[in-house]
């Protein structure tokens, strides 16, 4: 009961009332901008997030994850352009409802959905997190070690990409993460004699360049592209029709987009891709969806929003990202000098309830939000790019300057952003290369201790118990995808002999 | 789709495999430039191992990469879409922003807001000169409210 009550205790605070609603309006702007999601925004605050008190700076963080999860919707039901990828799945019912003129009807389910499906997510968390992080009391050198494994093989499932092109990311931010001096022998690696990357690259430039500089150069790809709303977003409130026919959805889609959200380097746009497809398979009215069927619409914005509060899970209680943004709100967390882990249960309950209760305000302040101004949130997303860009860029260029005030950074943040925009352009998503970045010191770090404690002999890994069942884990998500497709493979000749045998 | 295309496509995941296991192959290089340390110092572990054994699995998985671009099939490529060339205005924007870092530090950051905010919106074809000047004369002050006034950072 404690963590619930610390949760009322932050949430009866007006301070924190109002972080929370100023948080929640700004994520909820974001997100409906097409282009900036969560993630551009939350390395945009980081700068500012770290001269702040802990508990406001990560909660906020937290607030407008959840409010830029939402907010993408709006723009995929009105001018059928996801304003987040998580929100990618709405667009396939939610604009051909707004198409038939129930855009109103849309966005009241979408708004609903997202709500129910945040707040159980969360409920989840607060449950789950303080459970995780008991089990990790038990952890030494050798599970983390697993632990962070298991993380960077999810890298096989996820960003729709090439399996092995994930891998590459993955290890190209390891290999950016051992940048600097190392730490146990004092020996610089890949300085090239710079003395501005002696204590290695930070984190916080190569995301603000690989995100939104990389960004930048993307959209200046399609800077003809004209958005059109095709309604008035005005909310209207799910009848009780569309309840009866979409509380099962809900709940099924919010299982499972919790679930994936605790699954590392998982996030809210896989939760919404199973999400559709699970409903689409159970649903009886297979035909509609696509059409503008109201299942199609509740379960992917259930699913999103659900796994904002289950990609926290990892995150807080093992320092395993569950996703993009939670990636970058770990970062600002080790900035500020807190390590998750089961350590922050005991010493910084407060934080905790912070987080918790800012993620369940921004649930319910954007329920509010969304019924009484979709309309202003819609034509948000008109603003036109010629001028928000240069402004967005301006901001990362300055923010990136002004963590240690050197121009060295920002050259770091143009070159990821460079860099970004061509390894996306080729294939390579910017998630797997954060999860690297990120992964890298404690993979090194758990690795050398590991060798330590047991003598030199590292198959003593194995032994342990918790890390084998990590590594097995680990070997069955990269095998798991091959031999799916391998069977796949078997199967499509077998039917095709069998044909051929017919004939 | 013409075998043009086809050939294209290959050519190009040939060439980011190659280009991946290069990057890998010279940083492996570069490790061999890393000081040894004694062995005690190094509990075991050279500052070596670690990048190496990550480089080694870059390299693989490049070289499967270029396994997988050489065996591609017809029916593999048919969906595949063919890379496109990169717009002018992607590098006119790249351009933007290296010369962004190097106007700050010449100029200082005020005057080089000035410049680079139209510049860019120009570029990106906007001649609205009423709304351009009124956004970024918004926005400037903005950035000396939040980052002058508030933060105190001793912008150049």
């Amino acid at each position: 009961m404690e963590p619930f009550l610390l949760v009322l205790q932050f949430l009866a605070d007006p301070y924190n009332l109002m972080i929370i609603a100023g948080g929640t309006l700004v994520g909820l702007i974001v997100g409906a901008l097409p282009g900036l999601g969560s993630v551009i925004l939350i390395a945009l605050m980081l700068p500012f997030v770290v001269r702040m008190d802990p508990t406001t700076g990560i909660a906020l963080c937290a607030i407008v994850y959840c409010a830029t999860t939402y907010g993408g919707s709006i723009t995929a039901i009105l001018i059928n352009t996801p304003g987040t990828p998580a929100a990618a799945m709405t667009t396939f019912d939610g604009y051909p409802m707004a198409q038939k003129g129930e855009a109103g009807r849309a966005l009241g389910i979408a708004t609903f959905s997202s709500a129910i499906g945040g707040i159980i997510g969360i409920l989840v968390m607060i449950v789950a997190t303080p459970l995780l992080a008991q089990v990790a009391y038990h952890f030494g050198p050798a599970e983390f070690f697993a632990l962070a494994v298991f993380g960077m093989s999810m890298l096989a499932s996820i960003s729709g990409n090439s399996m092995v092109k994930n891998f590459i990311g993955g290890a190209f931010g390891l290999i950016l993460a051992t940048v600097g001096t190392d730490l146990t022998t004092g020996v610089e690696r890949f300085t090239f004699g710079q003395a501005d990357l002696y204590e290695g690259i930070s984190v916080v430039q190569i995301m603000i360049g690989i995100f939104a500089g990389g960004e930048l150069l993307r959209q200046a790809t399609q800077t003809k592209l004209k958005r059109e709303l095709v309604a008035e977003g005005v909310t209207k409130l799910p009848s009780i029709q569309d309840f009866k026919a979409i509380w099962k959805t809900v709940l099924r889609s919010t299982g499972i987009g919790t679930f994936i959200g605790i699954l590392p380097a998982e996030g809210g746009k896989v939760a919404a891709m199973i999400a559709y497809n699970e409903e689409m398979r159970w649903s009886k009215n297979k035909d509609q969806f696509g059409k503008g069927a109201i299942e199609g619409l509740a379960a992917p914005e259930a699913a999103n929003n659900a796994a904002t509060g289950g990609t926290m899970v990892p995150t807080l209680a093992l320092g395993i990202p569950g996703g993009g943004s939670t990636a970058i709100i770990l970062t600002a967390m080790l900035i500020l000098g807190l390590r998750p882990g089961p350590a922050l249960f005991a010493e910084q309950p407060d934080l905790l309830a912070g987080i918790f209760g800012a993620m369940l305000g921004a649930n319910i302040c954007f329920l509010i939000y969304g019924m009484v101004g979709a309309k202003f949130f819609s034509r948000i997303t008109l603003i036109p790019t010629t001028i928000l860009w240069p402004c967005v860029i301006c901001l990362a260029a300055l923010g990136a300057f002004s963590l240690q005030q050197s121009m060295f950074d920002v050259g770091v943040m143009v070159v990821f952003a460079i860099l970004g925009f061509f390894l996306n352009r080729h294939g390579f998503a910017p998630a797997p290369i954060v999860m690297g970045l990120i992964l890298g010191e404690l993979i090194e770090t758990s690795l050398k201790q590991s060798y330590l404690i047991y003598d030199g002999n590292l198959w003593a890994i194995l032994q342990q118990p918790i890390a084998l069942v990590f590594l097995a884990l680990s070997v069955l998500g990269v095998c798991g995808p091959l031999i799916a497709k391998a069977i796949g493979a078997y199967r499509a000749n077998q039917a095709a002999l069998l044909t051929g045998n017919d004939e | 789709m013409p075998d043009t295309s086809h050939r294209s496509i290959q050519r190009t995941q040939l060439f980011e495999a190659l280009a991946v296991m290069a990057f890998a192959a010279a940083l492996f290089g570069v490790t061999y430039t890393f000081d040894r340390v004694p062995p005690l110092l190094a509990q075991g572990i050279q500052p070596t191992v670690f990048p190496r054994a990550i480089l080694a699995i870059m390299f693989a998985l490049g070289a499967i990469r270029a396994l997988n671009a050489i065996r591609l099939t017809a029916a593999d490529l048919e969906f595949a879409k063919p890379p496109k060339s990169i717009p002018a205005l992607v590098l006119v924007t790249a351009g933007l922003l290296i010369a962004l870092p190097i106007l700050m530090s010449v100029i200082g950051t005020f005057p080089a807001l000035v410049l680079f905010l139209p510049a860019l919106s120009m570029a990106w074809g906007e001649r609205r000169w009423g709304l351009m000047a009124l956004s970024f004369a918004g926005f400037t002050g903005f950035i000396y409210v939040l980052f002058r006034l508030i933060m105190n950072v001793p912008l150049p």
